[in-house]
């Protein structure tokens, strides 16, 4: 313990590169699972926000709300009919935006409590969205489309789907809205505990089948995946050489009787607080970037996927330094003594 | 104290000691003369456990250790045998005194590294690093390491090699003293003749041969 403390202490030089480059590289990771979380939270918060437990869509669906079309008097007691639509939005300047539709009943339980207030044809859009657009309450918009006209009458935070800002309504002026496109139907039932022979989803199963984000969560996943290999490799190939490096040193050391159990010690001490210290300056890094970020980037600092990726660098790191551990523990005393030889 | 009985060591085809039958004493300075190639160094390794031979039986204080586990063998070196090189071999990051502590703590023993440096005249040195103090300075630290667990045997490859005449009679009379006064067994490989007046017996091998004794 100590022998691998001192020396990364006194030869600080030789560490100190390592760490830097290990550091930026757990930052990479930390900052790429940050810009992932938020996309993640983006994507589905909206459904993730439904204090609901299940969902069920029709059969045909694929756990995609868009896709799903079902009878709303044939709602299952218990549960409040969901509808989930796009909408092509204009506004009086004639600059359209995507938006997503969320209808709920009147009376919901499980939506934004201001839904029971609303009068129809008012909605409530996503906080975010109206500050960007400078979209104040009041402001009437109209669907593209249908030419139907709505009200802003509220907002609600983080209310986003497949990274549009929600619309919220209820089921009245849904079913006005819908009538005019010549439909009728809701895409889910919600509630906690669903009797009924349509497919039933779990709420996390309806995040992962948003449009997208298992496409765009896949590719965060390969990239960071890479990185805490290319970490490792790296971090390995660092202690490889210096093991190369100290071979006649610790041949020496094997001579005069020190365990092999020893020297592997203060290496795998010295891999720990390298990647320890890398991961912990990065965090601190990562954090204040959260802080200071301007809120329309989709970026999340959660501690529990920070801690998770350190852990597997670390894990990963230590896998790595069987290497040179192998070497020093296939050292032979006599062999690494050249002036004994002959 | 130590003893090699009918040694023959071989690497392939190649016999490097041939019908090896030595003895040393406690309280000896022996001396290993020989050219190079002549198996002074493979006779060294073979008396500090650092090898096993082909043939014959090592014994260490009258236990035969030649068939003794890699373990075994390994906890008798840090115990019993010292051993000094042709350089000092310190290792870098630790002071004079971490040195010596490093190894009395392997062997689960707590010593007083400052007194054991003040032995080799070296107390003033105690908290530098090796690359911080003189050729002969960092030499007498490695003896002073050789001698930390207060081994029985003490073997010794060369060790003023690297040092100059004064500096290196220095270090053989204090192997002397260490033999005589500390009742120790000190074998010496040296190429110096002038070394050799301060020795009680010189082995000269030639060709995998002891000639005298």
């Amino acid at each position: 313990m100590k022998l691998g403390w001192k020396e990364l202490v006194r030869m600080k030089g030789r560490f100190s590169w390592m760490t830097i480059v290990t550091m930026l590289i757990v930052l990479l990771i930390l900052m790429i699972t940050g810009l992932a979380d938020g996309l993640a939270y983006d994507n589905g918060a909206a459904v993730r926000n439904l204090p609901v437990e299940q969902f069920a869509l029709s059969k045909d669906a694929e756990g995609q709300l868009t896709r799903s079309f079902l009878k709303a008097d044939e709602t299952p007691k218990g549960a409040e009919a969901l509808g989930v639509q796009n909408m092509v939005l204009e506004k009086k300047n004639g600059t359209k935006d995507d938006v997503t539709v969320f209808a709920l009943p009147q009376a919901t339980r499980y939506g934004p409590k201001q839904l029971q207030s609303l009068q129809k044809g008012e909605v409530l859009v996503d906080a975010a969205y109206a500050e960007q657009r400078g979209t104040r309450v009041g402001d009437t918009i109209t669907d593209f489309r249908t030419k139907e006209t709505f009200r802003i009458a509220g907002t609600v935070t983080d209310g986003r789907y497949s990274h549009a800002p929600v619309l919220w309504m209820t089921d009245e002026s849904w079913k006005a809205w819908q009538s005019k496109i010549g439909a009728s139907y809701v895409s889910a039932y919600i509630g906690q505990s669903l009797q009924t022979d349509q497919a039933v989803f779990s709420k996390q199963e309806i995040v992962q089948n948003v449009p997208g984000y298992a496409a765009e969560q896949n590719s965060f996943q390969m990239m960071r995946i890479a990185l805490v290999v290319i970490g490792a490799l790296i971090l390995t190939a660092f202690f490889y050489i210096l093991t190369m490096q100290k071979m006649k040193q610790l041949g020496v050391l094997k001579a005069i009787g020190i365990r092999t159990r020893t020297m592997g010690a203060s290496l795998l001490v010295q891999v720990i607080i390298l990647t320890s210290l890398a991961f912990s300056v990065s965090v601190a890094i990562t954090y204040l970037t959260s802080r200071f970020l301007p809120s329309d980037l989709p970026f999340r600092f959660e501690w529990s996927t920070s801690l998770m990726y350190g852990g597997i660098l670390l894990v990963t790191a230590i896998l790595g330094a069987l290497v040179p551990l192998r070497m020093v523990k296939k050292l032979e005393a006599a062999d690494a003594m050249g002036g004994m030889n002959g | 104290m130590i003893q090699l009985e009918q040694i023959e060591q071989s690497y392939g085809e190649m016999t490097v000691l041939h019908d090896i039958n030595l003895q040393a004493e406690a309280g000896e300075l022996i001396a290993l003369v020989g050219p190079s190639g002549s198996g002074k160094s493979t006779l060294l390794q073979l008396l500090g456990l650092l090898q096993t031979p082909t043939h014959g039986a090592v014994y260490f204080d009258g236990t035969c250790v030649s068939e003794a586990s890699d373990a075994e063998r390994r906890r008798l070196r840090l115990k019993e045998v010292g051993f000094i090189f042709q350089e000092s071999h310190l290792v870098p990051f630790l002071t004079a005194r971490e040195q010596l502590e490093l190894v009395a703590k392997e062997a689960g023993r707590t010593v007083d590294a400052v007194a054991a440096l003040a032995m080799f005249g070296l107390e003033h040195r105690k908290n530098h690093l090796p690359h911080a103090l003189s050729g002969g300075e960092r030499q007498r630290i490695a003896i002073a390491r050789a001698f930390v667990n207060d081994p029985q045997l003490i073997l010794a490859d060369e060790p003023t090699a690297s040092l100059d005449y004064a500096n290196g009679r220095r270090v053989m009379e204090l192997l002397q003293q260490q033999a005589h006064n500390g009742n120790k067994t000190i074998i010496v490989i040296t190429h110096d003749e002038r070394m050799l007046d301060v020795c009680d017996r010189i082995w000269r091998i030639e060709d995998g041969k002891i000639f005298s004794k």
